[in-house]
């Protein structure tokens, strides 16, 4: 696939199709393995809280019936694999769109249920959902064995937090898995995409025991598959399933087996007496109800594509005449993401100076006249322009400073790095519009030398692209209302998760993104909220101090604004996955399939 | 017991005072007085005490009663049962909260609790913010009983945790809204000043007043817990006037 999943329009199935791809489903998943036979011959009594009573009976490897409570009997293909002493087992229920993905553990009887089903119709909160989007609910239970049912049972789990897995499946798929919150995931799928780009979807955790865990996640948003596995930390193997339609709308219903590898553990920062047991991160639009039993098939899904209003070029231009502004205008406007910003500095104050960047790229002198205004014009342009701007210094006689291009269609803004001491800089260009929408800012990183006196610039050494932040995970905290952590997932895109109030890590979403290195230690991170609400957040991190500086540009009906972006962060951890990334021989086009 | 002039009803007076350890309020008793307790025996002898001792139950009751409203709005606000809070209040009451006045059951008391503060998770207990030292009369709950019993006034010390949606159009404070949070928070306690009057068998409040005594912001700066400064409908979910 090579359409970023957030670009990709997925079909909108309606029930009608999806009832007649579902069809299939009826002869049980597929597999690469060999599916168990430690049910055939059985019959299990499934007993959950506050849900449903299975009762199956198992007659083959692949066939079974199910009796949901005095229900009538249902029969069914199945698929069964083990990981011990877990039993994985998944069927549909056949001319409905609903099935089940069971977990059960043989030694102690205990149950964990994914009831799955397509066309959710709405959310709690009222949001329509997509049909294709495979709801789930998931219920804890045991095997009634007519013996006094166990107290214990599986539970909802803060424990998986913060770790990262490489998976391997037996289909050939591979995808990096991380875990940073505990209502939501990033992957990355290594083997799917031809782009290294990582995606948040909303997830759930189980914890069975110490080693013992299952996970899963919608792609709500994207094509809406559910993917469920359980895993064993200690062999590091895991047993799931995948079901849902992908984006050529064939259904995907396969079991997987598959062996990983930690690739490293994020803090994670709730208080040490809270194990994620209860869903402490609910909704705050679904209807109130006793804390912790959310509506069936609840979940937290962030969906900005739906609230975010698109654009044209005429009517971001539109409001860009009526209003546009820089660092909000006036010295007392609140600045909602610099509530930490680092101070402005006068160093570029009476300096005059050409900005000269390669392959052709623009040439820009400027004169600077104080420390928030300076004059500046294209080379071989006789007219000085006057602006706005604003700078820090984000290391030692490193300036990082922005300011608009007042007037252009589309709204035009730069952020440059200029470094003092060795005369290099990096400009990032940035303009209102992309092909996609109007109020989305596409940027672009160009690099050059500054001729200024005093300075002796390189003439081959440039400041580049990085994956040296790749699997650095940092919070940042704009305010002391205002955290969020930053996980840098590959070379080429970002998420950002938020706390809750107890500083539980919560609701995730990502972004394509770019990295350039300024010094050792001293990066520019940019990133446009693509496919969300079009900002673009533009700041020179300094690991050093812990700190970042920067800037925010984003438009839309408001007019369009250049903000300040200042931040204090704290290192949350790292995952070892450099090596994942970057140009390579690819391993697999389709998954391998029975 | 001598009727009282209803001009100038001599009120039953409860106190109790307000222990806050650990971030769990606790009340203790520590005074308990009513008046007319030490009235002589008089010539009807018992069927006096038996009066007067009712009166002073009735009174108790009363006061009792009161204080288990006091609680159940408490516990409202703590479970964030906003539209539960709406049906305390009479339908001509005014709820004084942070520069606002708030007025009538179903206008304003239901702008506050139900579209304003369900928004913020304003309300929810907390210990006193580090430093804070309240000094004994602010740690007093007063419950004053009308010698009619129809209506009372009572001061009920508090300590909350108040927020204010932060604004703007940023991602992250739309994912944070969508789990309850994108709030500029702070702390708040002072004495909350109340007035009820009984409405067939049951007590409603008519009126609350929180006077805040000290104000603790969480949030950085350019994030102020501004005060309301605009009344509605130029802000929805904003008083009815200002105070």
């Amino acid at each position: 696939m090579n359409e970023p999943m957030h670009r990709f329009k997925y079909t909108k199935l309606t029930k009608a199709q999806i009832d007649q791809k579902l069809a299939a489903a009826a002869a049980g998943p597929k597999c690469a393995s060999d599916y168990s036979d430690v049910l055939a011959g059985k019959s299990l009594k499934i007993v959950t809280d506050d849900g449903p009573v299975l009762n199956y009976t198992f007659t083959s490897k692949n066939r079974l019936t199910l009796k949901e409570g005095s229900g009538a009997s249902v029969e069914s293909g199945y698929g069964a694999l083990v990981l011990k002493p877990l039993v994985v087992f998944s069927h549909m229920l056949p001319k409905t769109e609903k099935g089940y993905n069971v977990i059960l553990d043989l030694k102690t009887n205990l149950v964990t249920v994914f009831e799955v089903w397509f066309c959710g119709g709405k959310d709690p909160g009222g949001t329509v959902l997509d049909d294709r989007e495979v709801q789930r609910q998931i219920y804890f239970g045991y095997v009634d064995t007519g013996k006094e049912p166990p107290k214990e049972r599986h539970h909802l789990t803060n424990r998986l937090e913060g770790k990262g897995i490489h998976w391997i499946q037996d289909t050939g798929i591979e995808t990096l898995d991380f875990y940073p919150s505990v209502i939501s995931s990033n992957f990355v799928e290594l083997t799917r995409h031809v782009d290294d780009l990582s995606y948040c979807s909303p997830s759930d955790y189980v914890l069975i025991n110490d080693n013992l865990f299952i996970y899963d996640r919608t792609e709500c948003e994207f094509s809406g598959i559910h993917t469920m596995y359980a895993m064993d930390l200690f062999t590091m193997e895991q047993a799931g399933v995948r079901l849902g339609f992908n984006e050529k709308d064939e259904l995907e219903y396969y079991m997987y087996k598959g062996t990983g590898e930690v690739v490293g553990q994020l803090a994670y920062l709730e208080p040490f007496n809270d194990h994620g047991k209860s869903l402490s991160v609910t909704s705050s639009k679904a209807p109130k109800q006793q804390p912790g039993t959310p509506q069936k098939g609840e979940r937290m899904a962030y969906r900005p594509a739906r609230t975010f209003r698109n654009m044209t070029e005429e009517e971001v231009h539109q409001a860009a005449e009526k209003t546009t502004t820089s660092f909000g205008g006036r010295e007392d406007t609140p600045q909602m993401m610099a509530g930490n910003s680092m101070p402005f500095t006068d160093l570029l104050v009476g300096k005059e100076f050409t900005l000269r960047y390669d392959n052709g790229g623009p040439v820009y002198n400027y004169r600077v006249i104080d420390s928030k205004k300076l004059r500046w014009k294209n080379e071989g342009e006789t007219q000085w322009r006057e602006e706005d701007y604003r700078a820090f210094e984000a290391d030692d006689q490193l300036v990082f400073f922005a300011h608009l291009h007042s007037g252009s269609r589309p709204r035009k803004s730069v952020k440059i790095a200029l470094d003092l001491n060795n005369g290099l800089t990096t400009c990032i260009t940035s303009k209102m519009g992309t092909p996609y929408y109007g109020n989305e800012v596409s940027y672009n990183a160009i690099f050059g030398a500054a001729e200024m006196k005093g300075l002796e610039a390189p003439k081959y050494v440039r400041h580049c692209f990085t994956d040296e932040l790749v699997g650095h995970a940092y919070s940042w905290s704009y305010s002391d209302s205002m955290t969020s952590m930053h996980l840098y997932t590959t070379p080429h895109s970002s998420s950002w998760t938020i706390f809750t109030e107890n500083q539980t890590m919560g609701m995730q979403w990502c972004a394509p993104c770019i990295y350039v290195k300024l010094r050792d230690g001293v990066y520019i991170f940019d990133l446009c909220e693509e496919a969300c609400n079009g900002a673009e957040t533009c700041v020179v991190i300094n690991t050093k101090i812990m700190h970042d500086c920067g800037f925010g540009f984003s438009g839309g009906a408001r007019g369009v604004n250049l903000g300040l972006v200042g931040a204090i962060a704290r290192l949350i951890g790292k995952y070892d996955v450099q090596r994942f990334f970057g140009p390579k021989k690819r391993k697999l086009i389709e998954p391998k399939l029975a | 017991m001598k009727t009282q002039s209803k001009k100038n009803p001599k009120p039953e007076v409860e106190r109790r005072s307000f222990i806050r350890k650990t971030g769990v309020a606790l009340s203790a008793v520590v005074a308990s007085t009513v008046a007319g307790v030490a009235k002589p025996r008089t010539d009807n002898g018992d069927k006096d005490q038996i009066d007067r001792l009712s009166r002073q139950i009735a009174h108790l009751q009363d006061a009792n009663a009161i204080r288990s409203l006091h609680h159940t709005y408490e516990h409202h606000l703590e479970q964030g049962a906003y539209e539960e809070i709406v049906g305390l209040f009479t339908d001509d009451c005014e709820v004084s909260f942070n520069g606002g006045l708030f007025a009538g059951k179903e206008r304003g008391i239901r702008r506050l609790y139900v579209d304003n503060l369900s928004r913020t998770l304003t309300g929810r207990k907390t210990e006193l913010a580090a430093g804070v030292q309240l000094d004994p009369d602010q740690q007093q709950e007063t419950i004053e009983v009308a010698s009619d019993r129809l209506s009372a006034k009572a001061r009920f010390p508090y300590s909350i945790k108040a927020g204010t949606p932060l604004e703007g159009e940023s991602s992250l404070i739309d994912m944070a809204r969508l789990h309850g949070e994108g709030l500029a928070r702070w702390r708040e306690g002072g004495v909350c000043e109340a007035e009820y009057v009984k409405e067939g068998q049951a007590w409603k409040i008519k009126k609350l007043e929180y006077r805040a005594a000290w104000h603790t912001m969480q949030s950085a700066e350019g994030v102020p817990a501004a005060r309301f400064s605009k009344t509605y409908p130029d802000d929805p979910v904003g008083p009815d006037s200002l105070v």
